[in-house]
């Protein structure tokens, strides 16, 4: 499968992530490679196994209802750089 | 043309657990902002996400009490989304494999009308933070206390076709949610929710036309609103030859109307994958039966029985039955030996007519069994007359749990005098007065009646019960009927 500059960018996009116009190019080539390199396992078949939700083989792993201290407002707001009264301060969200 | 309107909900309910889906925060309401937070519940790098067992429990309850069929192999996915108020930039919900699916309940709209709708499904999900506006600047302040507060998402089939119809069914699900005891279901504190999805087509059509989604209904007013608003809003689109784009709108409660949001907030790719942080959960047979027989009776099985057990009419039963807090209530003060007519009639009368003009809730009403047990039983002994007993109530709403209501009338002087002997007293004392007019009522002038009962009311200061003073009257007159013929 070919991975085309508009789907890198696309995806780039929903991430959030900024690349330049080569680095779009590069990505979409590795990108490619990883997903025709992987090609290989659509040759198996698969008819009557179902589908794999989680690696592991546990299952179950739960918790206890019981509260327990939450961190401190100064320990979540470390790295957050605009701050306000304990809390962040971004671009207004509504018209 | 003559349009019908097509409606489906998504209805979000918070489950009351002590801590959150995935962490061991509180979900305690309020709080200082961001001071319910964990690595966890913030997405931090590093951190393992644990589900919590009571939200299962809590889910695999609600899911039979909807009538659902439970998936026994669960799993949890990943909605990718960048959004101030979910600082994980994901949501961990379950798309694929929902735990409960096909369900249905069976609702009374206000004109009495019956009608089952059909749930799709029901997941689990964590709840995202709140957006706090500044009203000054360009700005906005998240607040993530409620980011993982665990969430069920009870999905309906597009099965509605009026406002009305929403509301029973929000009110129901409401009813059996509280009764499950699972959530508290305020939508005024946001801990039920409801999206509405809507379409028209004209009526006797079958395909659904293009629909819109209604976000920010906090009330099952504004909820009817919105819906009355969008129906007309589309209709008109369509009649003037415009076509509907699917799309969210946001309700405005102050303008009442609904408008589209920004088309970024509308571009939606939530690129989801299976979570990979949580284990698949499986759910037992064994756990299904058990939650099955534990089920506790709803507000249909308490109807059906209080007009079975007590004779009460259907309406009256329903208005007692649908809440659970009214119907602990009710069951109590008649396990207290009052009444079982003269407190349904009570509770679900005037009592629900002063809760609504003061906009209280059952669950928020000082009353208490003892209290209200003492108040009927003194109405049935006819010490506290029908109409005095209508503010009582209302002294009882606004007073303390341990208002003594009859040391209360005690003290203001309003008991009713009960006791034959002083009102046969009175009347004596009144029939020997206006002996003369005794004879005139006995020869037929029968307008004189009143005039006794007035004169023994004031005898007695007003505090006789009328029905005791009726009687005594009639008694005595027949007496007197009885001597002056012996003549």
């Amino acid at each position: 499968m070919e991975i085309t500059k508009e789907m890198v960018s696309y995806t780039a996009g929903l991430s959030r992530i900024h690349l330049e116009e080569e680095e779009t190019e590069e990505m979409g080539k590795a990108l490619s490679e990883f997903l025709n390199y992987v090609e290989a396992l659509n040759q198996l078949n698969t008819e009557g196994v179902e589908p794999l939700a989680h690696i592991l083989l546990s299952e179950n792993v739960m918790r206890q209802d019981v509260v327990r201290q939450s961190s401190t407002v100064e320990e979540i707001m470390e790295n957050i750089d605009a701050k306000e009264d304990g809390m962040p301060v971004v671009p207004r969200t509504i018209d | 043309m003559k349009w019908e309107t097509v409606i489906g909900l998504e209805v979000h309910v918070e489950l009351n657990t002590k801590t959150k889906i995935f962490c061991s925060c509180t979900t305690a309401f309020g709080g200082s902002p961001n001071s319910h937070c964990c690595p966890i519940c913030t997405g931090q790098p590093g951190t393992l996400p644990k589900l919590n067992e009571k939200v299962l429990e809590s889910a695999v309850k609600t899911g039979i009490a909807l009538g659902c069929r439970i998936n026994k192999h669960n799993r949890f996915d990943r909605k990718n989304y960048f959004y101030p108020d979910l600082p994980k930039a994901y949501q961990i919900s379950q798309l694929y494999l929902p735990f409960a699916q096909d369900g249905c309940v069976e609702i009374t709209t206000r004109l009495g009308k019956k009608k089952a709708i059909r749930i799709h499904e029901i997941h689990m999900e964590e709840d995202a933070g709140k957006l706090v506006h500044s009203p000054f600047g360009d700005v906005t302040y998240p607040d993530w206390n409620r980011c993982g507060v665990p969430l069920l998402e009870i999905v309906s089939e597009p099965d509605f076709h009026s406002g009305e119809e929403v509301s029973a069914y929000l009110e129901k699900l409401k009813s059996v949610l509280t009764y499950l005891g699972v959530s508290d279901c305020k939508m005024e504190e946001g801990s039920m929710r409801a999206d509405v999805n809507l379409s028209v087509r004209p009526a006797g059509t079958e395909e659904y036309g293009v629909r819109t989604e209604m976000k920010n209904l906090n009330s099952l007013k504004s909820i009817e609103r919105a819906i009355d608003y969008e129906s007309s809003r589309q209709i008109e689109s369509l009649e003037e030859g415009k076509a509907i784009v699917q799309e969210t709108r946001r309700w405005d409660e102050n303008r009442g109307k609904t408008y589209a949001m920004r088309s970024k907030e509308n571009a939606q790719d939530y690129r989801y994958f299976p979570e990979p942080d949580i284990p698949p959960i499986s759910i037992s047979e064994e756990m299904i039966r058990e939650l099955t027989q534990a089920q506790p009776e709803m507000a249909d099985a308490k109807k059906a029985r209080y007009m079975e057990e007590y004779g009460l009419t259907e309406t009256t039963a329903g208005l007692i039955a649908e809440s659970k807090h009214f119907a602990k209530l009710y069951e109590e003060v008649v396990g207290l030996g009052a009444d079982s007519t003269e407190t349904a009639n009570w509770l679900g009368g005037h009592l629900r007519y002063l809760m609504g003009q003061k906009g209280l809730t059952p669950e928020g009403i000082s009353i208490r069994a003892h209290g209200f047990a003492k108040f009927i039983g003194l109405i049935t002994q006819g010490r506290l007359g029908r109409n005095m007993a209508k503010g009582i109530l209302e002294k009882m709403l606004e007073a303390e749990p341990d208002f003594d209501v009859e040391a209360y009338i005690k003290k203001e002087g309003l008991e009713l005098v009960c006791d034959s002997t002083q009102i046969e007293k009175a009347v004596a004392e009144v029939l020997e007065k206006y002996e003369q007019l005794a004879f005139d009522y006995l020869a037929g002038d029968e307008k004189l009646y009143g005039f006794f009962i007035g004169q023994c009311m004031e005898r007695l200061k007003g505090k006789a019960n009328p029905a005791t003073v009726n009687q005594l009257v009639k008694k005595a007159l027949g007496e007197i009927e009885k001597r002056t013929e012996g003549r």
